[in-house]
């Protein structure tokens, strides 16, 4: 892997225990700083790549590298603390607990996992992530007195927490109409260039694909054989 | 994490606290009732070895003396005492009950039950004279009454002139408390229990020439004389007409409820029981023996009563266990995202575990300060006297 490479992934081969599909990736590159869109329709197997590459499954053979690291050398506990040091994720429908405040669901990483720290400084980053999207006098409230704009940014500052090299959004905009679109993706571009994140977004939304600076079809990076 | 989602989902985390409560609650009161139940009942009947009766229920006979409780029995008499006391060996203690002061059980006894039960006063003296009424704790501070102070005992039927009407007693003094049925009985000599009986009465000069007016008179013999019910005797006993107290019977006759024996050995015991077990009209029982008679009939209730509680506990924990995994299902969403940021499914479980420990830790505080309040607020529940 070179300098530049962030994630790569070669002969990724992936069953589904309940033998729903098997899942086969060639040959994956995402390089740093790079924004690139995977499109595919819904279904297709979207959600399952972005967990491949990221370790939430493991796959059967092959081999992935990620910011430096062989993950499918690594066991669970080790993939686990990679990801969340590695990656953020915002999730289709934002995925917020309802039960937490803004402040709490964006620093929920610390929240969760014993391999990172909760400190000041990370709070002082949570409280700047929330004022440069605007959501700094909402950091008490709970979730369901938002709106969907706001609940995006709170998933947004949750993913960037953890300074991640890497952002995955699945989906992000599923749910938004197409002023809402656009503005979310602006704010996501926006911090991501702020932090120099790499950004993956796999969307089944053609009209964003223009933004990007590679635009990848899922069947390209993905095979499946059901 | 856990207490937030804990206290987001309050109505919910607040039932299943409140059912658990419960499920802790029953068992530990019944518990406690029954560990006080035999408790206090052993204690009483470890210092009652011996009491005698007439020959029938012998849960009647012991709780009728021991606990003052009302009894079927028919009544012994005074004569038997005096044969248990001509042996010369223990102490027998007559017991008179049946009536009652201020809803209070009168009972009628001799100075030796004071000095067998270890009772003493903290106000006042014992009951001397005939008249005088010695209150337990709990009926003095009911009552708010003391040494000097007067005591109605309740008249068996007002309707009926016949029947002996109320009879004025006289505080002499209050026991300290013990927490047996002493402290909620009013203590006479046993003569004054005659006294409210109406055995012993006591009136004015009815022999004398012209002390009567003729149609008072039912009729004369030889050396009696029969008056009307309407003859007003006394209903207070006082210096000066003390001596004008009598009885129209042999002392002999004059009824028990109980006699309470204290022998002076085992061996003593042992050849009383003997010729009292081989009368027809009369028993002798070992208190502590009915006692634990009882006992085990309450034990079959309390196993029942464990049992019924270990079944509200696991249908509980079912219903805990519906809970935590429609919990779970509800959430997998949630879990499945903190899984994918990178928290591991056992600390995802750990959030669910240390939400419930949570909820059992509160439920069973929630039993505690319950079974303290019952106690506290409740003793009636929780005691047996």
């Amino acid at each position: 892997m070179t300098d530049r490479a962030l994630l790569t992934a070669e002969a990724l081969r992936f069953a589904y225990p309940e033998g729903r599909f098997v899942a086969h990736v060639p040959r994956f590159r995402l390089d740093r700083g790079e924004r690139v869109a995977c499109v595919g329709s819904s279904g297709a197997g979207k959600t399952t790549l972005l967990h491949l590459l990221t370790g939430v499954l493991r796959a059967d053979s092959g081999r992935i590298e990620l910011n430096g690291a062989r993950l499918t050398d690594l066991d669970e506990e080790s993939r686990r603390a990679l990801r969340i040091r590695t990656v953020g994720m915002v999730f289709q429908q934002f995925a917020l607990l309802d039960y937490l405040c803004v402040l709490d669901n964006i620093l929920l990483p610390y929240l969760v996992s014993e391999a990172l720290d909760l400190d000041a400084t990370v709070r002082e980053r949570a409280r700047s992530l929330a004022e440069a999207t605007g959501i700094e006098a909402l950091l008490d409230r709970k979730p369901g007195q938002l709106s969907q704009g706001e609940r995006q940014r709170v998933a947004l500052c949750r993913a960037l927490v953890t300074e991640p090299p890497l952002v995955l959004a699945d989906e992000p905009t599923g749910n938004l109409d197409a002023t809402r679109t656009d503005a979310a993706m602006d704010l996501l571009f926006e911090v991501c260039a702020r932090h120099g994140s790499t950004l993956l977004v796999v969307t089944h939304d053609t009209r964003l694909l223009e933004r990007f600076d590679r635009v990848l079809q899922l069947e390209e990076c993905m095979q499946v054989t059901r | 994490m856990a207490g937030a989602h804990a206290r987001h989902h309050r109505w919910r985390s607040l039932l299943l606290t409140f059912c658990l409560t419960v499920a802790f609650l029953l068992p530990a009161t019944t518990r406690q009732l029954m560990s006080r139940y035999e408790r206090d009942l052993s204690a009483r009947a470890d210092t009652t070895p011996l009491v005698a009766g007439t020959r029938g229920n012998r849960f009647d006979l012991t709780l009728g003396a021991l606990y003052f409780r009302q009894s079927a029995l028919e009544p012994v008499h005074m004569g038997l005492l005096e044969q248990i006391q001509d042996r010369g060996r223990g102490v027998a203690v007559p017991l008179h009950t049946g009536h009652l002061a201020r809803e209070a059980t009168l009972v009628g006894t001799s100075l030796e039950y004071y000095e067998q039960r270890g009772l003493r006063t903290v106000t006042g003296s014992l009951p001397m004279m005939i008249g005088d009424a010695l209150l337990g704790s709990a009926v003095a501070a009911r009552l708010g009454l003391g040494p000097g102070d007067g005591l109605n005992s309740d008249p068996t039927n007002l309707y009926d002139i016949n029947q002996p009407g109320a009879t004025r007693l006289s505080v002499c003094g209050v026991l300290a408390p013990t927490a047996t049925p002493d402290d909620d009985a009013v203590f006479v000599d046993i003569k004054t229990a005659w006294m409210v009986s109406g055995l012993v009465h006591g009136h004015g000069d009815v022999t004398s020439p012209g002390a009567l007016e003729e149609d008072m008179i039912l009729s004369r013999g030889e050396d009696s004389l029969s008056v009307s019910p309407a003859l007003i005797e006394h209903d207070q006993v006082s210096e000066e007409n003390l001596w004008d107290f009598h009885l129209h019977a042999s002392p002999e006759e004059l009824p028990l409820t109980a006699i309470l024996y204290f022998p002076a050995d085992d061996k003593d015991a042992t050849i009383l029981k003997a010729e009292f077990n081989r009368s027809a009209v009369h028993q002798m029982v070992g208190p502590r023996k009915v006692v634990d008679e009882l006992l085990n009939y309450a034990f079959k209730i309390k196993r029942l009563l464990d049992g019924v509680a270990l079944v509200l506990i696991i249908s509980t924990l079912i219903f805990g266990g519906l809970v935590l995994s429609l919990t779970a299902r509800l959430r997998k969403e949630e879990f499945d995202m903190l899984h994918a940021i990178g928290c591991s499914r056992s600390a995802t479980w750990k959030l669910v575990a240390l939400e419930l420990a949570g909820i059992v830790t509160l439920a069973a505080a929630g039993a505690a300060v319950g079974l303290i309040l019952l106690i506290t607020l409740a003793p009636d529940l929780i005691r047996v006297f």
